[in-house]
């Protein structure tokens, strides 16, 4: 199998869960687009070095969560006052129910954000979020527990404890 | 009725998995162009200078628009529409609106997805009468969109190798370029640009207008590792509470190696303060005031005047458990903090405080605390969730949810989603007595990333994209 087809076939085997993972940090399909887009052309310049990584779609994971908060995206994506109204003519329009989750999630830390969406969207124990990101279980837990509490508060409701248990 | 946080996750992955992925081809397309060598973005960059002339020269034929006459400050009373929207057609939309200098900016981008970044196009359009005035050029390699900062556009091109390139407003004409590894930080001030290269540290000013190098400081071996401008907090475009932000209004901070950081000054490159230690976490909220710079440490904001470490001292210390979420200057000799539990967002406050004295003026809840501002004895602190204003006493003047921002000292642009989240509605807040006027009603669109995010303004015009439409309004006093 030739690089070309190995990486082709890594890329149809991960993009759709890496295209959830950067929807699900960014809230934007065409934001999404382009980091996934971006984290792979990255892995595709330095393929045979990636490619051996025990867990490459973990890495292209940290990529893209290196890109939504960088800077020089930031900058230019004008997060306060000009982010973009993308259509997507080939995506439906989002459920009320994302509009407001996305909405929540923009004021939440980095890092809980990450952790929400590892755990929620890609069903991520809370030993795999701490392996991932480096930190302790019991940070990941704190992360988790007050990404919880910060969507409820911003939902403008009580959010009952204990509603979903990782683990 | 409570969350079902387990559903709107699930919503929320179910809306990811209808993104549309591209063929693998493309993302081995764009890492192939980014592994090309200096010499094909050299030629590049030569081609961009030619064509940065032929649109110099294309649109030699257009006369500068003058601007709108602006009457500052008074009410504003209404929107009335500028000429005819600018429609792209079927094919393209309008994306991330900026408006500055009587100019409109935004990125014609194809509606085919696939995030190719070759197929921008930024355009500058004559606020007043939406002549077209210039357009970067398709296949010049990945261009980024276009930031206006006062007197410059800046334009960035990603690959083969990430570009700076400094064009004219007015005529979209590059006048120089910078090559700069995509790790390094760089600063903007109307006058100078910065470059803190990531290989070793070396700090650069250059001339914003023309390229000269006018100043360097070599990294040494404790090197800075984080570097930001400081802006003045009062712009539209800047007022978030944490200060880490590359626009600056004349001076930055360097954080080094070891935990000190330097306060810089843009323009000469000169060190006015060394600042013994600061965390990582807090390093952000540094700003400068008064002539005065103030940083957090720990549970306490100290303060110096700038070029004077000896001045250093203590001007608020924080309560148990809680922790500073801001800082930013709110009037003559006055610094306000925003302050939360270290664990919690709840409880949070802002806190004027008398920098001589190192006394507490006053003390207010505040709901939405994740940025603020002050102009012209009012403060603003919000969220994208809401805001309030403040007068220089405390008092509220106005509280509401959505989106807000400075048009200029008497008035603030509100945008507060409809609960159906297909219409925004946009009004303007009077910043002297907080009454809110209604002035329309504008299509949400399907982007999650905020009502007032299609839109942009100044003190005389307010452009917001609709597709494949950019309108323009002019506001009525």
């Amino acid at each position: 199998m030739t690089g070309t087809d190995d990486f082709d076939a890594f890329y149809r085997d991960t993009s759709r869960r890496l295209t959830r993972y950067a929807f699900g940090l960014t809230g934007d399909p065409g934001e999404a687009q382009d980091l996934v887009q971006e984290a792979y052309a990255r892995a595709w310049q330095r393929w045979r070095k990636v490619s051996g990584y025990e867990d490459p779609e973990a890495w292209l994971r940290l990529v893209v969560n290196r890109l939504s908060t960088d800077r020089w995206r930031r900058i230019f994506r004008r997060r306060d006052h000009a982010a973009a109204q993308r259509p997507e003519p080939p995506a439906p329009p989002p459920s009320e129910n994302t509009v407001l989750l996305v909405r929540a999630m923009r004021d939440l830390p980095p890092a809980h954000r990450q952790a929400l969406v590892l755990h929620y969207l890609m069903d991520r124990t809370i030993a795999e979020i701490a392996a991932e990101t480096g930190a302790s279980t019991g940070t990941v837990k704190s992360w988790l527990s007050r990404g919880r509490a910060g969507l409820a508060a911003a939902l403008g409701h009580e959010y009952p404890e204990g509603a979903r248990s990782a683990g | 009725m409570p969350v079902d946080l387990d559903e709107m996750f699930a919503d929320l992955s179910r809306d990811g998995d209808t993104v549309p992925v591209a063929p693998a081809v493309a993302a081995r397309r764009r890492g192939a162009r980014r592994t090309r060598n200096r010499a094909v973005a050299a030629a590049l960059a030569t081609l961009l200078a030619i064509a940065g002339v032929g649109v110099a020269a294309w649109q030699r034929g257009h006369r500068a628009e003058p601007i709108l006459p602006a009457t500052p400050n008074s009410p504003i009373r209404g929107l009335e529409p500028l000429g005819e929207p600018l429609d792209l057609g079927g094919d393209r939309y309008w994306s991330y609106p900026a408006v500055s200098e009587g100019r409109v900016y935004a990125v014609s981008m194809p509606m085919a997805a696939g995030g190719d970044a070759r197929r921008n196009r930024g355009v500058a359009v004559a606020g007043r009468t939406g002549d077209i005035l210039w357009s970067t050029l398709e296949d010049l390699g990945d261009t980024d969109i276009p930031v206006p900062i006062p007197g410059t556009v800046l334009l960035r091109e990603a690959a083969p190798q990430p570009i700076m390139h400094l064009l004219d407003p007015a005529t979209g004409a590059e006048r120089w370029s910078l090559v700069h590894e995509l790790d390094d930080d760089l600063v903007f001030h109307t006058d100078v640009l910065v470059r803190v290269h990531a290989a070793d540290g070396l700090t650069e000013g250059f001339d914003i207008r023309t390229g000269e190098r006018l100043w360097s400081a070599p990294g040494g071996a404790d090197r800075p590792r984080f570097n930001a401008g400081i802006p003045g907090g009062n712009d539209v475009r800047r007022w978030g509470l944490s200060n880490n932000e590359p626009f600056s209004d004349g001076y930055m901070f360097q954080q080094l190696t070891s935990g000190r950081m330097l306060i810089r000054d843009v323009r000469t490159g000169a060190v006015r303060n060394r600042i013994a230690t600061v965390l990582n976490s807090q390093s952000g909220l540094t700003t400068v005031h008064d002539g005065t710079v103030f940083w957090p440490v720990g549970d306490e904001i100290r303060a110096a005047a700038l070029g004077d470490d000896s001045t250093a001292r203590v001007i608020f210390t924080f309560g148990p458990g809680k922790g500073p979420r801001g800082l930013f200057g709110c009037g003559a000799g006055r610094v306000c903090v925003g302050e939360a539990a270290d664990d919690d967002e709840k409880d949070s406050r802002v806190v004027a405080v008398d920098v001589d004295a190192a006394r507490t003026l006053w003390t207010a809840p505040a709901s939405f605390m994740s940025r603020g501002t002050a102009r012209a004895g009012r403060i603003l602190t919000g969220s994208g969730r809401g805001a309030a204003l403040r007068d220089d006493a405390g008092r509220v003047l106005y509280e509401g949810p959505g989106d807000i921002g400075w048009i200029d000292d008497g008035n603030m642009l509100q945008f507060q989603m409809r609960p159906d989240g297909k219409r925004t509605t946009v009004a303007v807040v009077s910043a002297v007595d907080g009454a809110r006027t209604v002035l329309g009603e504008f299509p949400s669109g399907s982007s999650a990333m905020g009502p007032a995010g299609h839109c942009a303004w100044s003190a005389e015009t307010l452009a917001c994209v609709d597709g494949s439409r950019l309108v323009r309004y002019r506001f009525t006093r």
